[in-house]
């Protein structure tokens, strides 16, 4: 990187450190540490629960996949608006006039200590696990793409986070999610401003979208009802509602951001925030990802994105190597010419004419990228690799201009850190109350829970950190935490639906409900090949049918 | 618990916020965006 993007880079780390320990000499009590005093206004919360959710790898995975995959992730988002209603109508009122700390301890008050301790050792479970592949998956793609140091990039991410998270509670983490928001939101339409002016001669924002909509990237919605087929507006209306559901209703990262609103009114608002914004913000980042396609339509692209992995690879067979870069090379320069023939034809007829061409121009070079792909994934011995989270990094680096390249670095930071800070913060939240208060001492003052909290958040850092170093070695240790936390989400939805609203419901059956839901989850993905979506639907179902049977004959 | 949050929660909460309309307009929003992004996409794509 040049001077300037490190300038860029290095002023954004100290500014956001800076910021976060001056927010913290205002906080001396735990309600000031955990949830702000319940004072934070509605739009800072609502950007904080947008930055909570949006990891780095969220950011770089989504615009990498529409590069591969075009829009259709973003049907993903469909469930996400009327999910943000059913919350507003259930969840937000319940936790706020119950004054909790935690949605683990509404559950105390409608059933037992035993299920919230149970659904609050799930939480710390996974997502103590989960921060560190937050943490690991940015540090691998900017060790590989800059050449940063990628134990280096971890600790750096990691403990600068815990720092300001520890000192100024939720605070720090809010406030700083505001920024780091801003910063992530400026840096992505600045690239889609910078790479549209940027466009050939005689190349339109138009003609852009024609010939992403030829190659089939512009489709938006898949109407089949595939239990198997991950995207679709089934999967998206139903599957990710009851995902979303669970991830703003019932995780602790994200109950305690609405928390800190000023009143129920005002959180609800910032859920609607997230309702009414989610969808055109996901838009962006999938139009960069299009964008990026568009534009190596016109200069070359790397045959692959991970260079060292390709680079490993040619070291084994460099002939096969040379041999698939040559022929990726001319299938390259072929879909160009072929681009620009559809681009430039005005007669109707040799217009479809040169459509069809630039169509079999493109899948000729998706086969070869698909082909070069095979031959990492068979020569490395790694049949997982993919190189889509490689993508939008590698094309920032070679080609945006200075300045841009160091805030869009800057940019996926702020999105790794906004979420770590978040969830450091829910884990700090939920020892301190559900276990330090709870279990280990009772009658704990505020200065002792307060001290508690802080060191709970610098132990969960540190342990989040150890865990990114493992996770950077192991590829399989991120699919287990993924799988772990979609075993988890939907059976507690289907504990929050029984408290809420099945008034039949007993203790024994929300406790037992959560297991049978998780057992279900296990079953279901060891026995069929539908999407981890679905999982969710399960899970919950499953524990709220078993659940409120247990409770009946108890 | 802090005097802050005692006063916060002396608050009104609800009462004066049209919710439903609201919530309906969320939903409208979302429909309008979901028919803009497949009119979008079809005609690029046709």
């Amino acid at each position: 990187m040049h001077p300037v993007d490190w300038s860029i880079v290095i002023v954004y780390l100290a500014y956001v450190i800076w910021h976060g320990l001056k927010l913290s000499r205002g906080t001396t009590d735990t309600e000031g540490f955990f949830l702000a005093g319940r004072s934070i206004p509605w739009w800072a919360v609502g950007l904080s629960v947008m930055a909570t959710q949006m990891s780095a790898i969220t950011l770089i995975g989504t615009t990498g996949q529409a590069y591969e995959d075009g829009l259709r992730f973003i049907q993903f988002y469909f469930g996400l608006p009327l999910a943000m209603i059913i919350l507003c109508v259930t969840a937000v009122p319940l936790f706020y006039r119950a004054r909790v700390f935690t949605a683990y301890e509404y559950l105390e008050q409608r059933f037992d200590a035993k299920t919230r301790t149970l659904t609050s050792f799930f939480f710390l479970l996974s997502r103590g696990l989960g921060v560190g592949v937050i943490i690991a998956a940015p540090a691998v793609v900017l060790s590989i793409v800059l050449g940063w140091n990628e134990l280096v990039t971890i600790f750096v991410i990691g403990l600068s986070t815990t720092l300001y998270t520890m000192l100024g509670g939720v605070q720090s983490v809010t406030w700083t999610d505001v920024k780091q928001m801003v910063i992530i939101l400026a840096g992505l339409s600045l690239c889609v401003f910078v790479i549209i002016t940027n466009l050939p001669a005689g190349v339109s924002f138009s003609d852009a979208m024609n010939v992403a909509g030829a190659a089939g990237k512009l489709q938006t919605i898949d109407f089949s009802f595939d239990l198997n087929e991950r995207y679709t507006i089934w999967s998206g209306m139903i599957a990710a509602l009851f995902l979303f559901l669970s991830y703003f209703g019932c995780d602790q990262s994200q109950v305690q951001r609405y928390l800190t609103a000023r009143s129920v009114d005002e959180g609800r608002i910032s859920l609607l925030m997230s309702a009414f914004l989610k969808i055109p913000m996901q838009f962006l980042f999938l139009l960069v990802g299009i964008l990026v396609f568009v534009f190596y339509l016109f200069s070359a692209p790397p045959m692959i994105f991970n260079e060292e992995d390709v680079t490993r690879a040619a070291a084994v067979q460099p002939i096969e190597h040379e041999r698939l870069q040559g022929e990726f090379a001319d299938a390259h320069q072929l879909r160009h010419l072929a681009a620009l023939r559809f681009i430039d034809e005005q007669d109707t007829t040799e217009r479809i004419t040169a459509r069809a061409g630039y169509i079999a121009a493109n899948e000729a070079y998706q086969d070869k990228r698909r082909e070069a792909t095979e031959f990492v994934r068979q020569t490395n011995g790694d049949s997982s690799f993919s190189d889509v989270n490689y993508v939008f990094p590698v094309f920032v680096i070679e080609n945006m201009p200075r300045g841009l390249v160091g805030l869009i670095v800057a940019a996926i930071l702020a999105a790794a850190m906004s979420s770590v800070a978040a969830e450091l913060n829910a884990l700090a939240t939920a020892s301190t109350m559900d276990f330090y208060r709870r279990h280990i001492n009772v009658n704990s003052s505020e200065k002792q829970m307060l001290r508690f909290g802080r060191l709970s958040t610098l132990v969960w850092g540190v342990f989040a950190c150890i865990v990114a170093t493992f996770a950077t070695n192991l590829g399989s240790l991120i699919e287990v935490v993924n799988t772990f936390g979609s075993f988890f989400y939907g059976s507690l939805l289907g504990v929050f639906v029984l408290a809420f609203a099945v008034p039949r419901a007993k203790s024994a059956g929300a406790f037992y409900g959560l297991l049978f839901g998780i057992v279900s989850v296990w079953i279901a993905s060891s026995t069929t090949d539908i999407a981890f979506l679905w999982f969710n639907v399960v899970g919950c179902l499953v524990t709220v049918a078993a659940g409120y049977l247990i409770s009946i004959v108890r | 618990m802090s005097e802050n949050s005692k006063d916060n929660s002396e608050k009104p909460q609800s009462g004066s916020i049209p919710w439903a309309y609201i919530y309906a307009s969320v939903l409208i929003f979302t429909v309008i965006v979901v028919v803009l992004l497949y009119t979008f996409s079809q005609f690029y794509s046709g």
